[in-house]
C-alpha cells in the first residue's frame, strides 16, 4: 500500500501554478519531516511517520490567495493519518480597506480578549492522539480593516482553533469558539486611543466583553500603552466585584542612550475565555537558554497580579549588561496562594575580535510547581575562526522541589556547534536530568544526548538532520508556551521556498 | 484566468481532501469508551465496572499550569459535593502520561482527594477530549456533559447542575420497549425535528434539547405521542452542530442524538 501518495498533491499543485507568474506573484515553501523514532520507552521503538505541510501564495495587484495543505502518514496507525487542505485565505487590500476571509490571525488591543498565533516551523503532538499538524491558533471567518482619516476600525467574525486537537476531529470540535468583535482606533500625532467590543460564545454560552486602551509616546524618551478588559455583567451593565472578570495591563518603556528600562503590570482575574481564546501578556521573560526557558512559569488567567521590571545598560566595545526581575501572585484559592519571583542577570562581552560571550545567573522561586529555589547559571561563547565559527554553550540549573520529601536534583545542557560558510552546520548535544519526574525505577540519571546536521545547498533549501535523544517538556516561543513531547531517533527536515 | 484556473484547483483539492479526513469523536449522547487506569495509590479504575453510577471525570496534564490552577476547583465544586453519594464515583485521568511523583506533585498542589489514574493519553483520545477538560458519564453509560473549555468555575458548576440532575433521575437512557419504534427525523434537521412513533402511544411530560457540552439550549413541555401523529418541535435557529434530544416522563428519560446543518 502507497501510504504516501498524497504527497503528490502539493506536487501536482506547484506544476499547474507553475505559469502563474506571467501575471501576479507565486511564492511557496514546504516543511516535510520525517521521524523513525518513538518517544523513548514507549514501543515499538522505532516507528516512522511523514509529516508535509505546503503553504503557497498567489499576488495579483490588491488581491492575495493563500492556502496551506498538511499531510501525515504514520506508519502505526492509518485512523491517524490525514490530507487536508487545512488553511485557506482571500485577501483584498486598498490603502484604506483590507477585507480578509478564511483563516486569519487577528487579535484585539495586546491579546487580553482574543490573541491568535502562529510558531512557525513548528509541530505540534500530543502524547494522547499522536498525531502531527502545524502549531497554530487561527481564525476561520472574515476580518475587516478600514481607516477614516484618524480613526481605523477592525472587525472580526469566526470560529477560533483549539490547538490541542487534531485535525482528524471534526470542526465542531475543534473550533468551539465563536468570536465576533470590533475595535474602533483613534491616532492623533503621538497618542492613541482605543476601544473593543467582542462577543463570545460556546456551548450555548454568549459572554460581552469591551475594552480601551491608550498608547502614548509621553516624551522622546518614554512611552506608554496600557489595556483595560472586562466581561460585561448579563444585566449588560459592568461589573466589578469578585466575581467579575477582567484583565488589566500597563507597560512603560523608557530608551535613553545607552540605558532602556521597560515596567509591566498585569492583573488578570477570571480571564480565561473559553477553550483559551485570550492571551494576555505574560510578564515572564522568555528566556533564549534551554534550561531557563523550560523553566517558565505560565499565566494562570483564573487569578494573577505582578509585574515585570527589565533593565539594559550598553557599554562600549559591544558590551551589554541585562538585567531583569518578575513576580507573579496567584490566589486561586483560600488554600493556594503562590507567589512565583524570578531574577535574572546577563553579561555580553566582546573578546578580541573574534569571541563574542554570554554569562548568565538566575535565581526563581516557583511555589505553584512546588518548585520552591531554582538556582541557574551558563554562559555561550561565539568563536569566529577563518570562513567558519564555532559555538559552544553550557549551563546548569539546581532545584530544590518539594511533594512529600524535599528532591534536590539538577539539571545539565551542554552543545557545541561548528558552522562552515553558513552552509554546513554540525552541532552536539547533551542533556542530563537527576528530576524524579523524569526518571524510571532504579533509574539514577536521564541521559539526553544528540547531534545534528544542517546543510542549506542554496538559499531556497535547509535539510536539517537530527539523530538520538531530544529531551521535551516546556517550551514558550513568542509568548506562547506548550508541551513538547520527548524523542529518540532519527529526524530529518527539509525547507524548501518556491 | 490563471487566477481563476488556481481557484478552481484550490477548490477542487478543498473536496477532495475534506474526503480524507476521519472525523472521530465521542460528543454528549454517544457511548462512553470503556477503559482500565492504575491509580496513583495502586488500584484499577474500570469504567464498566461503574455502570449504575454516574462518573465525573478529570482529564489533565500532571504538569499543565491551568490544569494545576483549576484541579482544585473540581475537588471543591463537584467531589464535595457529592462524594457522600454511593451513586456518584470521580477520576482524575493525567493524560501527559507523568512519573508517580509527577502526579503526586499534582495531587499534592491542587488537593484533590479523589482517584487519580495514570498513563490516560489514550482514554484523552478515544474520548476526543484534551487536557482541563471536565466530561461526566451517566449510570447507563452514555456521555452527558463534555466541556468545551478548560476546568474553571464556571465549567465546574455547569457539570455539577448535570450531576445533580442525573442523580436525581430514577431511571435514564433505558430503552423502554415503547421506544423501540421512536422515530425521530429529518437527519439532519434544520428548522424543526419530528418525532413519531408508529407503535405505541407514549406519554412525556417535557422534552430537552442538550448541546455537546450537555447544557439545555432548548426545552418545552410535551404530551402525548400518538400512534402515526408526528409531533413537530421548531429548533428556533439553533446553530449547525449535534444535539441530543432528551424526552421525560415523571419516571423515565430517552435521549436520542440528532444532527442539524443549514
Amino acid at each position: 500500500m502507497n501510504k504516501y501518495k498524497y504527497i503528490k498533491l502539493p506536487v501536482i499543485i506547484i506544476l499547474f501554478s507553475a505559469n502563474a507568474n506571467s501575471q501576479g506573484n507565486f511564492r511557496g515553501s514546504n516543511l516535510l519531516e520525517y521521524q523513525l523514532g518513538n518517544i523513548p520507552g514507549l514501543k515499538p521503538e522505532h516507528q516512522s511517520s511523514l509529516y508535509d505541510q505546503l503553504n503557497l501564495s498567489y499576488n495579483y495587484k490588491s488581491i492575495t490567495l493563500q492556502t496551506r495543505i498538511e499531510q501525515y502518514y504514520p506508519s502505526f496507525d492509518d485512523n491517524k493519518s490525514y490530507t487536508s487542505i487545512s488553511q485557506y485565505r482571500a485577501k483584498f487590500k486598498t490603502q484604506e480597506l483590507s477585507v480578509t476571509i478564511g483563516n486569519i490571525y487577528p487579535s484585539f488591543g495586546k491579546g487580553l480578549l482574543l490573541r491568535t498565533y502562529e510558531i512557525p516551523g513548528s509541530i505540534w503532538e500530543d502524547r494522547g492522539y499522536r498525531i502531527r499538524y502545524g502549531f497554530y491558533k487561527d481564525l476561520e471567518g472574515a476580518e475587516i480593516r478600514y481607516q477614516l482619516g484618524k480613526f481605523k476600525i477592525k472587525g472580526v467574525y469566526g470560529k477560533v482553533l483549539d490547538v490541542t486537537l487534531p485535525p482528524t476531529l471534526s470542526k465542531n470540535e475543534r473550533r468551539p469558539d465563536l468570536v465576533q468583535g470590533a475595535e474602533l482606533k483613534f491616532q492623533h500625532k503621538k497618542l492613541a486611543l482605543g476601544s473593543i467590543f467582542m462577543n463570545h460564545k460556546i456551548a450555548g454560552n454568549s459572554d460581552n466583553y469591551v475594552s480601551a486602551f491608550v498608547k502614548s509616546r509621553i516624551t522622546k524618551n518614554l512611552s506608554l500603552y496600557t489595556e483595560f478588559a472586562l466581561k460585561a455583567g448579563s444585566d449588560a451593565e459592568l461589573k466589578f466585584d469578585n466575581d467579575s472578570s477582567y484583565g488589566f495591563y500597563l507597560s512603560l518603556n523608557y530608551v535613553k542612550k545607552s540605558l532602556g528600562v521597560s515596567l509591566e503590570l498585569k492583573d488578570y482575574k477570571n480571564f480565561s475565555i473559553g477553550s483559551g481564546i485570550s492571551d494576555p501578556p505574560t510578564l515572564i521573560k522568555e528566556h533564549s537558554y534551554k534550561l531557563l526557558n523550560r523553566s517558565t512559569h505560565v499565566p494562570i488567567l483564573t487569578n494573577e497580579r505582578g509585574y515585570q521590571l527589565e533593565v539594559y545598560y550598553r557599554l562600549p566595545n559591544n558590551n551589554l549588561i541585562t538585567f531583569n526581575h518578575s513576580i507573579a501572585h496567584n490566589e486561586i484559592s483560600e488554600s493556594q496562594s503562590h507567589l512565583f519571583n524570578e531574577f535574572f542577570a546577563e553579561y555580553q562581552t566582546q573578546i578580541g575580535g573574534q569571541v563574542f560571550a554570554n554569562f548568565f545567573l538566575d535565581y526563581s522561586s516557583d511555589p505553584f510547581t512546588n518548585e520552591d529555589n531554582r538556582y541557574s547559571g551558563g554562559f555561550a561563547f561565539d568563536i569566529g575562526h577563518n570562513k567558519a565559527s564555532s559555538i559552544i554553550e553550557s549551563q546548569i540549573q539546581f532545584v530544590e522541589r518539594k511533594v512529600i520529601e524535599t528532591d534536590k536534583f539538577y539539571n545539565f545542557y551542554f552543545s557545541y556547534q561548528f558552522n562552515i560558510r553558513n552552509k554546513l552546520t554540525t552541532s552536539a548535544l547533551l542533556e542530563i536530568s537527576k528530576d524524579p519526574f523524569l526518571l524510571n525505577e532504579n533509574e539514577e540519571y536521564a541521559f539526553y544526548p544528540g547531534g545534528t546536521l544542517s546543510y542549506r545547498p542554496n538559499n531556497k533549501h535547509h535539510i536539517i538532520l537530527f539523530y538520538g535523544k531530544r529531551r521535551g517538556g516546556p517550551a514558550c516561543n513568542s509568548g506562547v508556551c506548550y508541551d513538547v513531547l520527548d524523542f529518540q531517533g532519527l529526524e530529518i527536515r527539509i525547507l524548501s521556498h518556491i | 484566468m490563471k487566477t481563476t484556473k488556481i481557484s478552481i484547483l484550490i477548490l477542487s483539492l478543498h473536496f477532495l481532501c475534506f474526503m480524507q479526513i476521519n472525523a472521530l469523536g465521542q460528543g454528549v449522547g454517544a457511548s462512553a469508551p470503556d477503559f482500565t487506569l492504575s491509580t496513583v495509590s495502586g488500584d484499577e479504575f474500570t469504567l464498566s465496572d461503574h455502570t449504575g453510577k454516574v462518573v465525573f471525570l478529570f482529564f489533565f496534564g500532571y504538569a499543565c499550569s491551568h490544569c494545576l490552577a483549576n484541579g482544585n476547583n473540581t475537588e471543591t465544586g463537584i467531589y464535595d459535593a457529592f462524594k457522600s453519594n454511593s451513586d456518584f464515583v470521580a477520576l482524575g485521568i493525567d493524560t501527559w502520561d507523568g512519573s508517580k511523583s509527577g502526579v503526586e506533585n499534582f495531587i499534592n498542589q491542587t488537593g484533590i482527594t479523589y482517584p487519580v489514574a495514570m498513563n490516560g493519553s489514550s482514554v484523552q483520545s478515544s474520548y476526543s477530549t484534551t487536557y482541563d477538560r471536565i466530561i461526566v458519564i451517566d449510570q447507563s453509560g452514555t456521555i452527558q456533559f463534555k466541556a468545551t473549555s478548560n476546568a474553571t468555575s464556571g465549567v465546574v458548576s455547569d457539570a455539577k447542575q448535570v450531576i445533580e440532575s442525573l442523580l436525581t433521575t430514577t431511571s435514564t437512557n433505558h430503552f423502554g420497549n415503547k421506544e423501540q419504534s421512536l422515530r425521530i427525523y429529518p437527519i439532519p434537521a434544520k428548522e424543526s425535528i419530528f418525532i413519531d412513533n408508529p407503535d405505541a402511544r407514549i406519554k412525556y411530560s417535557n422534552f430537552e434539547v442538550l448541546n455537546l457540552s450537555g447544557q439545555i439550549v432548548l426545552s418545552g413541555d410535551l404530551n402525548y405521542i400518538e400512534p402515526g401523529e408526528a409531533i413537530e418541535l421548531p429548533l428556533n435557529g439553533l446553530d449547525s452542530g449535534i444535539y441530543l434530544l432528551r424526552l421525560n416522563s415523571e419516571t423515565n428519560s430517552y435521549t436520542k442524538r440528532f444532527i442539524i446543518t443549514h
